[in-house]
């Protein structure tokens, strides 16, 4: 008698293929919506010769560099935020609520004022991972790994609020009042006037976070039993910690340093996708990737409906969608408890 | 042949000592049980041999066991340890927490070989539970999430199997199952040490008894020899009033009248 033993059903086959095709349909959407609108038939036009100037402008030089930040940074929070809940063994860490994307964000902050950033444009994400690498350091030591919910949670407020804090502080230092209104802004998650440059500046350090992260999918798995079999089958969870640490900080600092904070990314795609991956925590990281980049690209789409009010923010739309769910997940614990 | 030597192992958290000079080895063939009362050392020993701890003083050493290279923990997969009470963080289908027993040949669950199906397919067997390899581990019952996180260890095809409690909460068919399998193991590919709280059991089921108490070891032999009745009063403080009762029996009576005293042993009641 053979029995099928297949790890990946069909299911996530199909999963993985769905995600695919919606991610770049709705990538090709995101190159065509906008003031102007530019058909697929335009956008192909455009590729193959460029005749009509302004409208190759508004295609490679505002909606190129938006669409792929989007896909890239909507990855990132995704990825991030499924290997976090694999490696901690509990579904509410996500770059957002543990306060990485936080002190990321107070790092670049603090490159900015301190007239670090005058010496070149890449010492802002780098100040992003390195307060992203700081944070993800500091929830190890306060919380550990398979500790309760509420110990992960209270240590990602005391984190939130420390790197809230200092944020404010900087702001208040600042000496133009309008560096603070740009900040403020920047803060709340946004992909409007990126640029090419921007995509250039994050792809190196993002690349080398996802395959760091990536590169611990069968470990996160042999995880779920707990630390000491997965130790006895031969883990190393130091070399696990380690490519976790470095991989969430060049990720999402970098993302943060250029995006904003955009929240809920990380803790909504993995929930939703869990259950078609049979659970497992390291099938769910690489659909969790396109899952982001897909939710990504459909608020941004979303930040672009005209209500004759200025740009909706990124972080605002993702919050606006993430927050209600975040109450969902609480009704839920109750309820089983 | 020897598999595993500990001589004179002790473990301290700060001032505390959890074991004091504890002599162990392990020959292929044996199933030895650790016995004694809860807070005897019987789980934290089970570590140092799975080399989850490491010892304060004293040596452990592998022997006869080849041990895999690189930074894998060493004999990973040729040691196969169950822990106390499994943790099981999400809902795993059945199939995917067996084929983890294959975890350090194949490096993944989607990379097993043939051969590696073969294995998880015949502890699926042995363990009974071949019915249940497309379920979640959520909806499964106690005694089938038992069978399961065994079938996981052999799956392993360990030499030697380090298993800490691994009947509690079974009834009386499934106790049986997994320790004559876990002696059949001893017998045909190499050894097995298992720490249990049923004297009964420990007494049909294994070689030779460890008797611990207070982080040391208090016996160490057959069954007969190891559960005599003086050394099991001295074991589980069984006073004079009991004497008119022997050996195992005696632990019994004074549990049963004692049951505010030390919670040792329960298990044994069932």
């Amino acid at each position: 008698m053979h029995t099928s033993l297949s790890m990946r059903d069909r299911k996530q086959r199909w999963l993985t293929v769905g995600l695919c095709s919606v991610t770049v349909l709705l990538f090709l959407l995101s190159l065509s919506s906008g003031p102007v609108y530019l058909s697929p038939g335009k956008i192909l036009a455009l590729v193959l010769q460029g005749h009509d100037e302004p409208l190759r402008i508004v295609l490679f030089e505002i909606r190129l560099p938006r669409a792929m930040l989007a896909a890239l940074v909507g990855a990132t929070l995704g990825l991030s935020g499924a290997a976090l809940q694999g490696l901690l063994l509990n579904p509410l860490a996500e770059p957002g609520v543990i306060g990485i994307s936080g002190c990321a964000a107070l790092g670049a902050v603090i490159v900015f004022y301190s007239g670090l950033g005058a010496f070149g444009i890449w010492l802002l994400p780098l100040g992003g991972m390195t307060g992203a690498f700081l944070a993800v350091v500091l929830l190890y030591g306060l919380a550990g790994r398979g500790s309760g919910t509420q110990t992960l949670i209270l240590a990602g407020i005391a984190i939130n609020s420390i790197a809230a804090a200092l944020t404010s502080l900087a702001l208040n230092l600042a000496e133009s009042p309008f560096a603070a209104y740009d900040i403020f802004f920047w803060l709340m998650g946004s992909l409007a006037d990126r640029s090419i440059e921007h995509v250039l500046l994050v792809l190196p350090f993002t690349l080398l976070g996802w395959v760091l992260l990536l590169s611990t999918t069968a470990s996160l798995d042999a995880l779920s039993l707990g630390e000491d079999t997965a130790r006895s089958l031969g883990v190393s969870l130091l070399r696990v910690r380690r490519r976790m640490i470095i991989g969430t900080a060049l990720a999402v600092g970098s993302a943060v340093s250029v995006c904003g904070m955009i929240g809920f990314v990380g803790l909504l795609v993995p929930h939703i996708l869990r259950p078609l991956c049979g659970h497992r925590p390291g099938a769910l990281l690489p659909v969790s990737a396109l899952g982001g980049a897909g939710l990504m690209l459909s608020a941004d789409l979303a930040t672009r409906i005209p209500l004759g009010v200025g740009e909706l923010k990124l972080g605002v739309v993702t919050a606006l969608v993430g927050a209600p769910f975040f109450i969902h997940l609480v009704l839920q614990q109750r309820n089983a408890s | 042949m020897k598999l595993l030597t500990a001589s004179a192992v002790s473990l301290r958290y700060g001032d505390t000592s959890i074991l004091e000079g504890v002599s162990l080895d392990v020959s292929r063939g044996e199933c030895i049980g650790l016995i004694g009362p809860n807070g005897a050392g019987k789980t934290s020993l089970l570590r140092l041999l799975a080399g989850l701890t490491l010892p304060t003083a004293g040596l452990i050493s592998l022997t006869g066991i080849d041990e895999s290279e690189g930074e894998t923990q060493a004999g990973a997969g040729r040691v196969g340890y169950h822990a106390q009470s499994p943790e099981m963080h999400w809902p795993l289908p059945v199939k995917v927490i067996v084929a983890l027993g294959r975890f350090p040949y194949a490096g993944s669950v989607d990379r097993l070989t043939p051969y590696d199906e073969q294995a998880v397919l015949n502890a699926c067997r042995l363990m009974e539970i071949e019915h249940l390899l497309d379920r979640r581990s959520s909806t499964l019952s106690g005694g089938e999430l038992a069978r399961v996180h065994m079938a996981r260890l052999l799956a392993s095809e360990p030499t030697l199997i380090l298993a800490d409690e691994p009947v509690a909460n079974l009834d009386p068919r499934h106790q049986t199952g997994i320790l004559s399998a876990l002696r059949r193991h001893a017998e045909l590919s190499g050894a097995t040490v298992v720490v249990l709280h049923d004297l009964a059991l420990a007494a049909r089921f294994c070689t030779r008894l460890v008797m611990m108490k207070d982080g040391r070891v208090l016996a160490d032999g057959s069954p007969e020899a190891v559960l005599s009745t003086t050394r099991l009063e001295a074991c589980f403080d069984v006073d004079e009033s009991y004497r008119r009762y022997s050996g195992i029996q005696a632990v019994l009576t004074a549990a049963d009248c004692h049951p505010a005293s030390p919670p040792a042993e329960e298990d044994a009641l069932s």
